[in-house]
């Protein structure tokens, strides 16, 4: 069973840049990338847990706005020391202008 | 023989034994540390480290990774001496370990005041530095609500101690000698909001403040020049930090405020390398040389030092970054502002601002920021590509707020 989540309108996110969005006491990512495409991933760093919606969006990057922990938020892949814990991703989609995020239900 | 030996399981030790296993396999790798137990991250030793009730220091790699890594890691002994010739370090348990390559991680100690007249006993009691996790241990077995604290130094140790000992309801008075806090680390418009934010917090900042003595009975007594006497529960001096170049010295390597190396990390012996709190470097953008702690530089260094010990031709040439936390603040700084000619401030409202400085070409050469939490830090990373890349910048785009640095980058 999946479980759409709305998150925002598309325009609440610039592209190449990063928004916090927070539901049922979990905190995540949500990213435009450079063409515009929306993704999402878990909200915090996993070196330090913090949040990621601070930090840098280059390209595909994203850079933990501490201790520039890199990953890819594509694939939450971590790029390099100091972090070596990949990102968790959520599937998204962008329906009538609005982001939407799929978590699965338990 | 072309085994890789490093003294120190700091940042810069372990960086640089794991770039060296990520790029070559096979090479002996072997880290001398003299602290037992995990190698650790130091930064949160002035922050979680005194507010945490069950902080534990952070390891930056376990003993059990380094095995599987084939990285020997020696500790509880010290290099007590090395035979640059010989191309040999001698431990303090008289074994002796052959080198092809050699790095010194060794870091630094913190400086601390000499106290006439003052028994062992009284300092053990009374005077506390920071540096390491066994420092950090003391002093929490140390904290009790209710207590006077002073702190010797206004700079980073001495600010962040502060505002982490105000949350455990201590009465902290910081005596520092200069007309400001954070005189030589960072611009004046970020320190004034700081030093705002600890006297909202209730931390009493004493600047041009000497000390004429320091007397213990069952407190530590604090004369100033100016006459004026504190009492205080325990003190801690954090004035700064001495390299630790003594191994350095005796085996006959050039230092220079910290054990002199180049742009590839090497000393005055093409054999050995020095990476960290421990060198001085050229910074690439002004020549300048310089000394730095910081947990990202030595990183950095570390990893090109490891590349270069395995024959590689990599020069260090990044603007060194660095951050500090307080209350609710957080500080993040990037390159050097040496060779400044325009400062720039950009306020961001009551309790934040960037201030860049540029040099006559226009080019960025540094950048400083402060607000709540990490709000300046997108700007910092922004400044850290535009000084790296050499990018020239306007005055006017900086000082306005709502001006997007990307764009500078991207022009």
């Amino acid at each position: 069973m999946s479980n759409w989540i709305e998150v925002c309108p598309l325009d609440d996110i610039d592209e190449e840049d990063v928004m916090p969005f927070n539901h049922s006491e979990q905190t995540f990512a949500i990213y435009r990338c450079p063409k515009g495409e929306v993704f999402a991933t878990s909200g915090l760093c996993t070196h330090e847990r913090i949040h990621l919606a601070d930090g840098l969006v280059m390209d595909d990057i994203i850079e933990c706005p501490k201790h520039n922990g890199r990953f890819n938020y594509k694939s939450g892949k971590a790029l390099g020391a100091p972090v070596c814990e990949h990102l968790k991703t959520f599937p998204t989609k962008v329906e009538n202008d609005v982001i939407y995020l799929e978590l699965q239900n338990l | 023989m072309n085994s890789m030996l490093i003294i120190g399981a700091g940042e810069a030790g372990v960086r640089a034994a794991i770039t060296l296993r990520e790029l070559d396999s096979n090479v002996p790798i072997t880290i001398v540390e003299t602290e037992k137990g995990d190698p650790y991250e130091r930064p949160p030793l002035s922050k979680t480290g005194l507010t945490d009730a069950l902080f534990e220091p952070k390891s930056i790699v376990t003993k059990a990774q380094l095995a599987e890594k084939h990285i020997q890691f020696i500790t509880g002994v010290f290099v007590a001496s090395i035979d640059a010739q010989a191309k040999q370090v001698t431990l303090s348990n008289h074994k002796k370990l052959m080198f092809g390559k050699l790095l010194i991680a060794t870091g630094a100690s913190a400086r601390t005041l000499s106290f006439a007249n003052t028994s062992e006993e009284d300092l053990e009691h009374f005077v506390f530095t920071l540096r390491t996790a066994s420092d950090c241990q003391r002093i929490r077995s140390k904290v009790l609500a209710g207590q006077k604290v002073v702190l010797i130094g206004a700079g980073f140790i001495g600010l962040e101690l502060a505002a982490s000992l105000r949350a455990q309801q201590i009465k902290v008075t910081v005596l520092e000698t200069q007309p400001r806090i954070l005189q030589r680390a960072v611009p004046e418009a970020v320190a004034r909001i700081l030093h705002k934010a600890h006297h909202q917090n209730g931390t009493e900042i004493k600047l041009n403040s000497s000390i004429e003595n320091v007397t213990f009975d069952h407190q530590a007594h604090i004369k100033l020049t100016s006459g004026k006497q504190i009492e205080a529960d325990w003190l801690v001096v954090g004035i700064g930090s001495i390299p630790n170049v003594n191994l350095a010295q005796q085996a006959g390597l050039a230092i220079e405020n910290g054990i002199k190396v180049d742009t590839h990390m090497q000393t005055s012996h093409k054999d050995i390398y020095a990476a960290g709190d421990v060198c001085s470097f050229p910074y690439a953008l002004t020549q300048q040389r310089v000394r730095l702690e910081s947990w990202r530089c030595a990183q950095e260094q570390a990893a090109i030092a490891a590349q270069n010990m395995l024959g590689n031709n990599t020069v260090y040439d990044l603007a060194p970054w660095f951050w500090s936390d307080q209350y609710d603040l957080g500080l993040q700084m990037v390159g050097l502002p040496e060779g400044a000619a325009h400062p720039v401030t950009r306020t961001l409202g009551t309790s934040s601002c960037l201030h860049f400085e540029v040099n006559d070409e226009n080019q960025l050469l540094s950048a400083c920021g402060i607000g709540v939490g990490n709000q300046i830090a997108k700007d910092i990373k922004l400044s850290e590509r535009l000084i790296n890349q050499r990018k020239t910048v306007s005055i006017e785009k900086l000082a306005d707020p709502s001006f997007k640095l990307k764009d500078l980058l991207k022009k």
